[in-house]
C-alpha cells in the first residue's frame, strides 16, 4: 500500500461501438485528492467516469484503481477490488425493491461477515451522515431526488471506500444541500482519508472543494487542461478553459448588461 | 485513431458478431459459476425468495387451477366425439390421463409461468438497467447474474414442478366430470381405470419436464432483460421478446424431451 496513486489512467481511448468519443487522456489522482472532472455538456464525462469504474472497457489504454490494474476479464477480482470503491450515480440508482435501509445493508450483508444488529447500526450511521436518518424505511419511488441521491452517498459508503466516484451529486439539490454536501465530502476525506473523483458543473463547489481538475472539451474530445481551478481560471492559456471556470462571472455580467 | 473502433474494419465486425452470437452462452456460464457461489457464501436473500415463489407459485395457482380443468374437459370432450364412433368410451380415462400427465399439465404451467414471470423477470431486470441499478450492483462489487438471476431460479425450480403437481390433478378431474356425466361413465369406474392406466414414471416424467421449462423461462426472461435497450420503450419490447422467446424455447425443449421420452419407452 506503498503506492502514491488512487488512481492512474494511460493513453485511454473511450467511446461507444462506432464513435469515439474521448481520446488520449493520461491523467492520475493521488491519494486523499479531491479530483474534479469538468467539460460542457456531452463532452463526455459520465463516458469517462463509467469507464473509470469497470462499467464499459475501454477501446484502448490501461486504468489502474487503488495500485490494481482494472482487469474486467477476472470478474471475482474486479468484484473484490469493486468493495473498496464507492460510486454514487447522477439518480441515486437504489434498489427500486427495497427500502433505503435495506439498499445501505446489502453491500455489508454481502461482503462482510457482521452481524445484524452491527449492520443496523452501522447503516443508520451512515444515513445520519447524510440526513436522512428518519427515512430507513421508505421506499426509493417515496424520496425525493435529492433525497435519493444522498441515500446513494449513503450506500457508497457503506463499506468505507478508499476511493469514491461522484457524478453530478449536487445537480437537483438546493444550495444549502449541495454546500452540506460539500462539506460532508471534505470531511470524510478528513476522518477516513478517501479519494474523491467528482464530474460536477457547480462551479461553487469545484472551488470549495476540489484540488485538481482535468477540464475536457467537446470539440478537442480530449483533456486540454489539468492543475488547480483556481489557478487554471486566470492563468490558463485556453480560452475554453477560462471562460469555463469564469462562467458565473459571465452570467453574472450578462444579466447587468442584458 | 479510427481503427481501434470495434466496427471500423472486417476483424472487428466479426469479433462483434462473434460477441453478440456468444452473449446467451457467456450469460448462461455466468448463472451456473453463480449458482453454487451464491449458496456457499450464504448471500441468497430469503426475503427474495419467497418473494418470487409468491409470484411464481401461490399467485399463479388459481389460474393453472382453472386453465388445467378446462383443458382436461376439452381434452375429454374432443376425444368422446372420436371414441363414440368406435364405442370404447372408456379409453378416454387413457386419452385424458396420459395427455395430461405428459404434455398439458406442464404446458398449461409453462404457459401461465411465462406470462407470470417470464415477461415480470425481464421487465423487471430492464427497468433496473434503465434507472442504473444494473450498474450499481457491479460497482458495489456483486454480480447482476448471481443476485438477481439465482433467487428467480431457485424460486421458479420449486414452483412449476410444484403446480405441475396441480395442474395435473386439476385436468383429470376436469376429464373425469366430461366422462362421468357426459359420457356416463361410472365415477368409480373412472378412477379405478385412472388409477389403473397411469403409472408413476409417467408422472415423474412430466413434472421433470416442467423443471426443464422453468430453467428456460428463467434463464429467457433475464436475458431478455439484460439485453433490453435502456429505455421505457426498450423495456416493454424486452418483456414481449422474453414471452416469444419462452414459448418457443419451451415447445422446442417439448418437442426434444417427447422424442427422447419415447426412446426410453414412454
Ligand atoms: N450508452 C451510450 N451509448 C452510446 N453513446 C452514448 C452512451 N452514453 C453516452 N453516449 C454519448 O457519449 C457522449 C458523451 O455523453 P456523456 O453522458 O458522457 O456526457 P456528459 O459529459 O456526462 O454530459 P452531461 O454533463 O450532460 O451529463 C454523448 O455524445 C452521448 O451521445
Ligand atoms: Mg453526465
Amino acid at each position: 500500500m506503498e503506492q502514491e496513486f488512487a488512481l492512474e489512467a494511460e493513453d485511454l481511448h473511450l467511446g461507444y461501438n462506432d464513435r469515439i468519443v474521448l481520446h488520449d487522456l493520461n491523467f492520475s489522482v493521488k491519494k486523499g485528492e479531491i479530483f474534479g472532472i469538468l467539460g460542457n455538456s456531452g463532452c463526455g464525462k459520465s463516458t469517462l467516469l463509467k469507464h473509470l469504474i469497470g462499467i464499459f472497457p475501454p477501446l484502448k489504454g490501461k486504468i489502474s484503481l487503488l495500485g490494481e490494474m482494472l482487469d474486467l476479464s477476472d470478474k471475482s477480482a474486479y468484484n473484490r477490488l469493486m468493495t473498496r470503491i464507492g460510486v454514487t450515480y447522477q439518480g441515486g440508482a437504489l434498489f427500486g425493491s427495497m427500502t433505503v435501509a435495506e439498499n445501505v445493508a446489502l453491500p455489508l450483508e454481502l461482503h462482510t461477515d457482521k452481524s445484524p444488529d452491527e449492520i443496523a447500526k452501522i447503516v443508520s450511521e451512515k444515513l445520519a451522515l447524510v440526513d436522512l436518518a428518519d427515512f430507513g424505511n421508505f421506499m426509493p419511488g417515496e424520496l425525493s431526488g435529492g433525497m435519493r441521491k444522498r441515500a446513494g452517498l449513503a450506500r457508497a459508503i457503506a463499506l468505507d471506500p478508499q476511493l469514491l466516484f461522484f457524478d453530478e451529486p449536487s445537480a437537483g439539490l438546493d444550495p444549502l444541500a449541495a454546500a452540506a454536501l460539500d462539506s460532508l465530502i471534505l470531511s470524510m476525506r478528513r476522518q477516513l482519508g478517501v479519494t474523491v473523483v467528482i464530474v460536477t458543473h457547480e462551479l461553487d463547489s469545484i472551488y470549495a472543494i476540489t484540488d485538481r481538475v482535468i477540464i475536457i472539451d467537446k470539440a478537442e474530445k480530449t483533456i486540454v487542461a489539468e492543475g488547480d481551478p483556481r489557478k487554471l481560471r486566470c492563468e490558463s492559456e485556453n480560452l475554453f478553459v477560462r471562460n469555463f471556470l469564469n462562467r458565473n462571472g459571465m452570467k453574472r455580467s450578462v444579466e447587468h448588461y442584458g | 485513431m479510427d481503427e481501434i473502433l470495434p466496427s471500423s474494419n472486417w476483424i472487428g465486425r466479426i469479433k462483434k458478431t462473434a460477441a453478440s452470437a456468444t452473449a446467451p452462452v457467456i450469460f448462461i456460464g455466468a448463472v451456473a459459476v453463480a449458482l453454487p457461489q451464491i449458496i456457499k457464501k450464504r448471500t441468497l436473500r430469503l426475503k427474495d425468495l419467497v418473494y418470487y415463489l409468491d409470484l411464481c407459485g401461490t399467485k399463479s395457482l388459481g389460474v393453472v387451477l382453472l386453465i388445467s380443468a378446462l383443458m382436461g374437459m376439452v381434452l375429454a370432450i374432443q376425444g368422446a366425439l372420436q371414441l363414440k364412433k368406435v364405442g370404447t368410451d372408456i379409453f378416454i380415462v387413457d386419452l385424458v390421463g396420459f395427455a395430461v400427465l405428459k404434455e398439458f399439465g406442464p404446458l398449461m404451467v409453462a404457459i401461465i409461468a411465462t406470462g407470470r414471470a417470464g415477461s415480470a423477470f425481464a421487465a423487471e431486470i430492464g427497468t433496473m438497467k434503465v434507472n442504473e441499478e444494473i450498474f450499481a450492483l457491479k460497482t458495489l462489487g456483486i454480480s447482476p447474474e448471481s443476485f438477481l438471476v439465482v433467487p428467480k431460479l431457485i424460486s421458479m425450480l420449486i414452483a412449476m414442478p410444484l403446480l405441475t403437481v396441480f395442474a395435473d390433478a386439476a385436468g383429470i378431474l376436469g376429464g373425469a366430470a366430461v366422462g362421468i356425466t357426459y359420457m356416463d361413465i361410472p365415477p368409480g369406474a373412472y378412477m379405478e381405470r385412472t388409477f389403473d392406466v397411469l403409472d408413476e414414471m409417467t408422472f415423474v416424467l412430466g413434472v421433470l419436464k416442467s423443471s426443464v421449462f422453468s430453467i428456460l423461462i428463467t434463464l429467457a426472461g433475464c436475458y431478455c432483460g439484460f439485453k433490453a435497450a435502456g429505455d421505457a420503450q426498450g423495456v416493454g419490447r424486452g418483456a414481449t421478446q422474453a414471452v416469444v422467446v419462452s414459448i418457443f424455447l419451451v415447445i422446442v425443449a417439448d418437442a426434444i424431451l417427447t422424442l427422447l421420452y419415447s426412446f426410453a419407452g414412454y
